[in-house]
């Protein structure tokens, strides 16, 4: 099903400067909010994007689409690197490359019609005479599960659900290759978010489309990627395979996420091991050193707060040509857990991978 | 006897298109020291059945008919006086958004010693900070004393609404209410809150209702859940019942759309089209035109909630031997689908 490389992320970093004064205006700070991510993703496939609120996916997506321009680092789609495009070159690479936004009441005009909010971007890309674009509305209209009576009405006279099927139409006018869904159903109720994830799901075999898939639900992720990435403070600590990544985390901070998320089964939720995370992610302004996640982190030791921990591999998984990474020291060796304390480190002057 | 009992709550707000019936005949009850979950889509009326057991709906625009004992005393009948002492004393709520429901222009120590000093004017103003202090900490807030002394806006969203929480708890209510607590939140401070929460059921045996739509929260933390479907109370049953032998279609959908528990499944089951406008309900079943297994006594007589030997109430016209085979049927997927892991 995987085919070509279609975007290939290197070293991308987004920082925000935070200023002081108005007329001799100095930098005094910078919000790293993405900070050296590198990944790819093949045709045809979604790479499913997690971490809590402030981890970056959102300004990463933004990067990825052009909606902010990157400090540093290269964004290659479709053979092309668009982290400088401008003008006309970035309108005609857009035309590629849409997105879909988390929420479905503030990302519609109120004062357009549902034809107009569709036919906005075949109007910027002169996609072809009135009538042309009218019957491509109908289309687009019935693609996503609307009715063509539809056409006229306004965005505040649709549920939750529907105005995101308009998103979807919107982002699907101009057959790009690739959408990135930035959290797409987490505003929506579960039934309606079923019904959404069943569409983008139909809509990807149908048209062979690729995802870059942002939720903090664990469980959406799962159902629609093929491959995980998860981030904390601006980088990546891990990614995988989805199956990798959800029966055997490695990282401790995937092992937490996986083992914090709501089990829907009562008698599962009982006997399951939790590991509690202690207070909040820190200000990306001033994140620790070496490792960001060892103020958290229950395995964390001296050599966390020195060394880095670089993305790769164990020696097994590199050999067998497997791309189940992650950056950490002293990585989860059994998953499930059988007591909270597994996670803790048994011997804690362990060194190395 | 239960702590609080509810018999059939009716609320109607009187909007310019008409009387609107949000809550029409809810019955529940809950125990001390037990959670009880009230499941269902947005507009089916939950909040609004919390709203109107604390009075916290007007007058002007709404009315409220049925019962709410509590201790003995209906909340519905009784004086606002003695109703203002109730609430925020022995029933008290947390509120979905922490960001809206704390007030930004004071600190929140002060919002919090304001909650307490309501209800009991001996005591001083030191103590009462003291006592907002160890609440803080007990919520699971880092220095404390220094936090008492910070506006809402420098606090993040879990730590926000922990302290909606140490300011719900700090009279030691009998029946703490939750609506949607963690619906703005991480799942790591997810996780955090709901440990809290339990914590406080088993140390204080306090009564929770806890208002959710996420499935996953309630088999996590509620022993008795209660499924609403517009206005009505379509199903209720202990938590393990709900989930092993669930009986209402409307259950059977919200349960298969559930990401995580149907893995196996190529496609998630959804539940066809959207919930019936309160302005003009359908006269029989309520959830008839999304139900797949619709007949047409459905169209005309609205189902009667009816209690089995198990405590397992349900509302629907379906022939219980059909409704238990379909239950057998559902189950036996969630159980295939968990096996390989």
């Amino acid at each position: 099903m995987s085919g070509d490389v279609i975007l290939k992320v290197s070293n991308l970093a987004k920082h925000f400067p935070v200023t002081r004064g108005a007329i001799f205006r100095r930098e005094v700070g910078r919000l790293r909010a993405v900070d050296g991510v590198s990944f790819e993703i093949r045709e045809g496939e979604t790479l499913g994007l997690v971490g809590e609120s402030g981890c970056g996916k959102s300004t990463l997506a933004k990067c990825v689409v052009r909606l902010l321009e990157p400090t540093s680092g290269s964004i290659i789609f479709q053979g092309q690197d668009i982290s400088k495009l401008k003008g006309r070159a970035l309108r005609e690479m857009r035309r590629n490359l849409m997105m879909i936004f988390q929420d479905p009441i503030s990302s519609l005009d109120p004062r357009m019609r549902v034809n107009q909010i569709i036919s906005e971007p075949l109007d910027i890309y002169n996609y072809g005479t009135a009538a042309v674009k009218r019957a491509r509305v109908h289309e687009l209209l019935e693609l996503v599960g609307l009715r063509s009576e539809h056409f006229n009405r306004f965005p505040h006279e649709f549920s939750g659900g529907q105005r995101q099927r308009i998103g979807i139409a919107r982002a699907l006018a101009l057959d790009p290759k690739m959408i990135v869904c930035d959290e797409p159903v987490s505003a929506l109720d579960v039934s309606v978010q079923a019904q959404v994830l069943n569409l983008l799901a139909d809509l990807q075999a149908e048209f062979g489309l690729t995802y870059l898939f942002i939720a903090h639900d664990l469980d959406v992720v799962r159902r629609v990627s093929t491959n995980v990435q998860v981030m904390y403070l601006g980088d990546v600590v891990e990614r995988g395979t989805r199956d990798e990544l959800y029966d055997s985390p490695r990282h401790p901070y995937s092992a937490a996420l996986l083992s914090a998320r709501p089990e829907a089964d009562p008698r599962a939720a009982r006997t399951k091991t939790r590991i509690l995370l202690e207070g909040d992610v820190p200000s990306p302004l001033d994140p620790p050193s070496a490792c960001r996640f060892r103020t958290r982190c229950p395995r964390a030791q001296e050599l966390c707060s020195q060394v880095t921990p670089e993305l790769s591999g164990s020696p097994e998984t590199v050999a067998l040509g497997e791309g189940h990474e992650w950056a950490c020291h002293f990585p989860v060796a059994q998953w499930p857990l059988a007591t909270p304390e597994d996670i803790r480190l048994a011997n804690s002057s362990k060194l190395g991978r | 006897m239960a702590l609080l009992e509810v018999k059939d709550l009716q609320t109607t707000f009187f909007t310019d298109d008409g009387a609107v019936r949000a809550v029409d005949g809810v019955s529940f009850s809950v125990e001390a020291g037990q959670v009880v979950g009230i499941v269902g889509e947005s507009g089916c009326g939950k909040s609004v059945t919390m709203l109107s057991i604390m009075r916290l709906l007007s007058a002007r625009h709404s009315a409220t008919t049925g019962m709410a004992s509590f201790d003995g005393e209906d909340l519905l009948s009784i004086p606002n006086k003695k109703m203002r002492e109730i609430r925020g004393k022995q029933i008290s709520k947390i509120f979905q958004d922490p960001m809206t429901s704390l007030n930004p222009v004071y600190r929140i120590g002060v919002q919090i010693v304001e909650a307490l000093r309501l209800h009991d004017k001996a005591i001083s103003r030191v103590a009462a900070f003291d006592r907002a202090e160890q609440m803080l900490a007990a919520v699971g807030i880092p220095s404390p004393r220094e936090r008492l002394r910070s506006y809402p806006h420098e606090l993040s969203g879990g730590m926000r609404q922990r302290v909606m929480i140490a300011m719900a708890l700090i009279n030691d209510p009998k029946v703490l209410i939750a609506d949607e607590p963690t619906t703005a939140l991480d799942v790591t401070t997810q996780a955090q809150i709901l440990e809290l929460i339990r914590k406080l059921r088993n140390e204080f045996s306090s009564a929770v209702v806890f208002i959710t739509h996420d499935l996953g929260v309630v088999a996590e933390l509620c022993d008795e859940v209660v499924v609403m479907y517009a206005g009505k109370v379509v199903e209720s049953a202990p938590v393990d019942e709900i989930f092993e032998n669930p009986q209402h279609p409307y259950t059977w959908g919200l349960l298969g759309s559930l990401p995580g528990r149907n893995l196996g499944n190529d496609r998630l089951y959804s539940v066809p089209g959207s919930p019936p406008s309160l302005l003009d309900p359908p006269t029989g079943c309520r959830f008839m035109a999304r139900c797949a297994h619709a007949m047409s006594i459905c169209e005309t007589e609205p189902p009667l909630e009816i209690l089995d030997h198990s405590e397992h109430a349900v509302a629907c016209h379906l022939d219980p031997g059909f409704r238990t085979t379909q239950a057998i049927a559902f189950r036996s997927i969630a159980n295939r689908v968990q096996e390989p892991r």
